[in-house]
Order: structure tokens, then sequence, then C-alpha cells
């Protein structure tokens, strides 16, 4: 019971919300919803570093001595897209030049529609705690129960 | 909508180079790069598209390795997946992260399988390869392309592109259903809405205007991912089913032409609609694939509790709605008709080197939109873009959509057009030229994704 009310007196600030959205976007991006257990799918066409190996990418490419093998064994080591956007600095290209950064498509100008977050129709009240809209008292008890805080720990 | 004299002239213009152009092309083609020896790949971040040019049809291959997990240790690659029987539960391992090659290690699984006897049987010293790439690809990452093709698999000449630029190879001017245009449009307006993004893309002269491109993060599967979501938390659990939620997109799935009308009807009566399907869950044992059941069967099935249905009610047009409204989930993007009016009003006549009338190149991109990609399947996908665009667009410009029968192959269809053109022959970088020069001879040729190719800078 003294759960409840605690939870009830807790109001999340705007940046909290925004940061919960945020985080719930990029759970959207997964390709799998728990973690893919790595030993099993390990498949011999590739050489597997026995180390994890530096990448010098200062290194002249020109020099043609590096060996297929080596070749093989710096590409397996896994870079993900923000080290290779750090990496290719299209952040410091002048502004006149579009790259991956600046063709993002901008806010819409409509405000945003409200839908509930438990049945998915539209919605007129929101959360006291989280901001969550919610349609009915019925959807909001669901919603206590169930995503109401789930997102902040 | 008239048209000014200045634009007619291009037309004509344009009209008399294409038929100069068949001409040539008719006399290289004798010359020319024998075309079984050209291997036309649309690397997919979900799928690959490939064949070699003589062929009609693309093959469609999952680009992916995929494991079946607990206990059951079997991985597929690529088209292995075909003789997999069990879908329930099975990992993914995707080479693409947000729409860019970040693991290189699947990928190369995924190509050695795909080039070898089982499937391809492809030499990479003897072939050719038109490879695809996203749009404004890292300049890192296009390395890496370089030296995996060159390096690590010897290939004897390659061109790397993006999948929409093949896209407009094709003779988009069929797609529509009039006959006013014969000649190549000078302005085609791309959506390429994939698994991982959509892009609007404006190309002008077979150009694409870098400035004006525009980037929505949504894409398949995060459509797939957002149904999965709102599925488990509705009805029963099917995060670890991401294979099963993606068919069930594919079936239920359509666009909505009268969205708040529709969530009407479906919030009435949630267990009796015209809106409302029932899905039948594959158990894997006697169905492998799940189906649309018919609503009369109900009563009679009833006693059949082991078959698990699925309802989907407003789940069926809400999660392609994100594609026109991203801000239902938060995203803080403007949705495909927004963003295509954005795009072309990006497109400024001074980008040009020739001087263009503004309202006359905004009626040529609005008259010219080409719809490609998965989510162009969605039904109604696009109505529902023409009937947007019409709102948004100014009254007097005429709008026209076309659409590709398959809109996941035409990249590769325009591909296998393109590699009879005399312009392949010239972008191509062979093997010897890349161990010369290194990599910069392929951003010399290729070109787009970087400055150098963009109009404006000419």
């Amino acid at each position: 019971m003294s759960k409840k009310i605690d939870r009830r007196t807790v109001v999340l600030d705007q940046t909290t919300r925004n940061k919960n959205i945020q985080h719930h976007l990029n759970e959207l991006e997964r390709d799998n919803y728990a973690e893919v257990p790595e030993l099993e799918i390990v498949s011999g066409t590739m050489t597997k570093p026995r180390r994890t190996v530096e990448v010098d990418t200062s290194q002249n490419r020109k020099t043609k001595a590096r060996s297929k093998k080596e070749l093989l064994r710096q590409l397996s080591v896994k870079r993900n897209l923000n080290a290779l956007l750090e990496e290719s600095k299209i952040d410091q290209f002048p502004p006149n030049i579009p790259t991956y950064l600046t063709v993002a498509a901008g806010k819409s100008r409509f405000p945003p529609r409200k839908f509930c977050s438990v049945c998915g129709f539209l919605a007129n009240y929101s959360c006291k705690t989280c901001g969550m809209k919610y349609c009915s008292v019925k959807c909001l008890e669901t919603h206590e129960e169930t995503r109401c805080m789930k997102y902040t720990v | 909508m008239s048209q000014s004299n200045q634009i007619k002239k291009i037309y004509l213009l344009s009209n008399l180079f294409y038929i100069v152009n068949i001409f040539y092309i008719f006399f290289n083609r004798i010359t020319f790069i024998m075309l079984e020896n050209v291997l036309v790949l649309d690397n997919g971040a979900y799928t690959i598209k490939a064949e070699y040019g003589t062929a009609q049809q693309p093959r469609v291959i999952h680009n992916c390795k995929i494991a079946r997990g607990k206990g059951d240790k079997k991985t597929f690659i690529g088209d292995q997946l075909n003789s997999c029987t069990d879908f329930s539960g099975l990992y993914y391992r995707l080479p693409f992260e947000k729409g860019y090659l970040t693991n290189w290690e699947v990928e190369k699984g995924v190509w050695d399988r795909i080039f070898s006897k089982e499937v391809f049987n492809c030499d990479p010293k003897n072939t050719n390869l038109l490879i695809t790439e996203p749009c404004f690809n890292l300049p890192n990452i296009q390395r890496t392309y370089d030296e995996i093709i060159f390096e690590a698999y010897e290939f004897q000449s390659y061109f790397r592109t993006t999948a929409s630029w093949l896209c407009i190879q094709n003779d988009t001017t069929s797609l529509y259903n009039d006959i006013n245009f014969s000649a190549k449009p000078d302005c085609i307006l791309v959506v390429d809405s994939g698994y991982s993004f959509t892009h609007i893309i404006p190309f002008v002269m077979n150009r694409p205007v870098l400035p004006a491109i525009r980037r929505i993060n949504i894409g398949g599967k995060l459509l797939t991912n957002h149904l999965k979501e709102i599925v488990s938390f509705r009805y029963w659990d099917m995060m670890d089913q991401t294979y099963v939620m993606n068919e069930v997109k594919e079936s239920c799935c359509y666009v909505s032409q009268n969205f708040l009308g529709d969530l009407e009807t479906c919030r009435r009566n949630t267990r009796n609609n015209s809106i409302l399907r029932e899905y039948v869950l594959p158990d894997f044992s006697r169905n492998s694939q799940g189906y649309i059941r018919e609503k009369k069967c109900r009563e009679e099935s009833y006693d059949q509790s082991d078959e698990q249905v699925l309802y989907m009610n407003n789940e069926r047009f809400t999660v392609p709605e994100i594609l026109f409204n991203p801000s239902d989930i938060g995203m803080k993007q403007a949705g495909i008709p927004e963003v295509i009016v954005e795009s072309i009003n990006a497109v400024l006549p001074e980008m040009f080197p020739f001087p263009v009338n503004e309202v006359d190149l905004q009626g040529l991109f609005y008259s010219n939109i080409v719809l490609v990609g998965g989510n162009s399947l969605f039904s109604g996908y696009k109505s529902r873009i023409e009937k947007d665009l019409r709102i948004l667009a100014p009254t007097d410009f005429e709008i026209r959509v076309g659409m590709p029968e398959n809109p996941i192959t035409y990249a590769w269809k325009g591909g296998n057009n393109f590699i009879t053109m005399p312009e392949f022959k010239e972008k191509l970088v062979t093997r010897s030229e890349y161990l010369e020069f290194g990599y910069n001879i392929c951003i010399r040729k290729f070109g787009f994704g970087n400055e150098t190719d963009d109009l404006s800078n000419e």
C-alpha cells in the first residue's frame, strides 16, 4: 500500500519524460528482443579475432603489404554506427555540404496527436506521474499496474 | 498547369538525346562487357536482390544470419532460410545498423554464401559487380566496401551507387497511366521507404539534389518492432517472435484513408467490426504459416482451443500510420507527405547552372513521384500519399504518384537496365585501377554521396 502512495507522489520532470521517449525509440531499433547467444552463431567462414585488434586509422592504405587475412581481422573488430560516425568526422564538414547528420527531416508543423498507451484509441488524459496518455479509468489502472515508471530505472 | 517554353525545349532536347542514346547503345553492345559477367546486387538491409545481367527477375535473399536459439543450434545464412520450417524464436544477426553496413563479419558470411556454387556460382575475378549502398554512406564505410570487394573478393571491376539512383534508370513514365510524356522526365522525386529508414530524394537530370534530400528515421523494422510491442502488451507475448510478427504486419496492416473514422469504427465495437481480422498464429507443428481466419468460422471453431488467434483491430492501421505521423510514437519528425513538400521546396533554382523557373520546377516534381521500397506494399499507401499531398501542395499543381508493380525489386530492374547503357562502362572501377590509385579513384568515379557530384557545385 505504501508503495502505491509513494509512486503517486513522484512526478517526473520533462527532461526525464523526453529521455524515456528517446529510450523507447531506441528500443524499437533493436534487431532482437533478447541478446543473441554469441557462441552459437560463429560460422567458420571468418577468421575469429583472438584478441581485440586496434585499428590504426592513420595507416597509409596505399602500401599493399597488407594481407587478406589481416584485412579480415581488422574488419571483424566490431564498431557500431556511432563509433563510425565519429571516425568519419562528417560533423566537421562545412555546413553547406549535406551529410548523414544534416538530412534528417525536421519537426512536423502539426501538433502531435494523443493516443492511449494501453488500448491505442484517442486519449484525453495524461498520467500525472510519467506523462503517458490514457483514455479511461480502466486503462489508467492497467497503465499504473504495468507501464508507469517502468522505463525510469 | 501551364508549362513554359523553356521546359518544353528541355523536353525536346532530352527526347533527342534519348534517341541518339538508343543508337549509341545499339552499336556499343557489340563491344560491351558480356552481360552474363555482370552481377547486379541490390544490397538491402533486410533482403538482397541479386541476379546476373541476363536474367529478367532477381532472386530475393535474406541479408542476415539467423540462428535458432535455445537447444537447436542451427544457423541459417541468406537463402538457407527457405529450408527452415520452424520460425519461432529466431535470432537475427543483421549486417546493417540503422541502414548502414557496420557488421562486416555477418555481411561477409552472407556474401560468401551467395557467391558460392550453391547460389550464384560467382567467380569474382571474372565478374563485374554493380552494388548498392545507402544514401549518404559514410566515407569510412565506403572505403571498407572498396577494400572488401577488391582485396577480399578480388572482383574484376565494380560500381557502387544508391538504390534510388538505380530506380530512376527505369522508364518511370510507364508508371503513370497517361501518355503525355514519352521522354524521361528531368525531375523525379523518389520516395524510398525501406527496412531501416525512408528517404525522399529529388533527382534533376539523373543527378540527386543533395541539399534537398530528407530522411525519416522510420522503416519496416521499426514498424514490426512497434507492432510486436503493442501486441505483446495487449494480447500475447510476441517479443521473441520477430519473424512471425513481420508476417502478421505484411498480411494484416494497411494504410488508412480516413484514420480518425477507422479508429472510431474500431472503438465502437472492439470484438465485431468491419476492420477486425482474426489472425491464426502458426504453431509450427500443424501449420507453419499463419493466416487470416474467416469470421464465420469463429463460432464453429470455438471448441478448438489449441488455435491461437490474434485479434487485429486498430493495430491494423495505427502501425503503418507512423510513416505518416511519426509524432504518434513521440518521434520529432514530420511524416512522408509533409517531408515530400519540404524536400521539393528545398530544391532552389539557384542550385542549377542553367536558368529555371521555380514554379515549373516544383510542378515537375509533384507530377513525377515514384514510390519504392518494401513499405510501399501496404495497401492504401499510394492513395494516402496522393490524398495528403493534394491537401499540402499548392492547388494548381498536378500530382502524379507512380508505384512499380514490385517496389522491392525496382532498383534491381533499374540496375539491369543501366548495365546495358554505355555509361556503365565509364563508371566501372577496375581492380587494376584500384591497385594503382587506391580508393580515391572510387571516390572520383562513383560520386553520389560525395559533395563533388552535386549539381550546385558544378
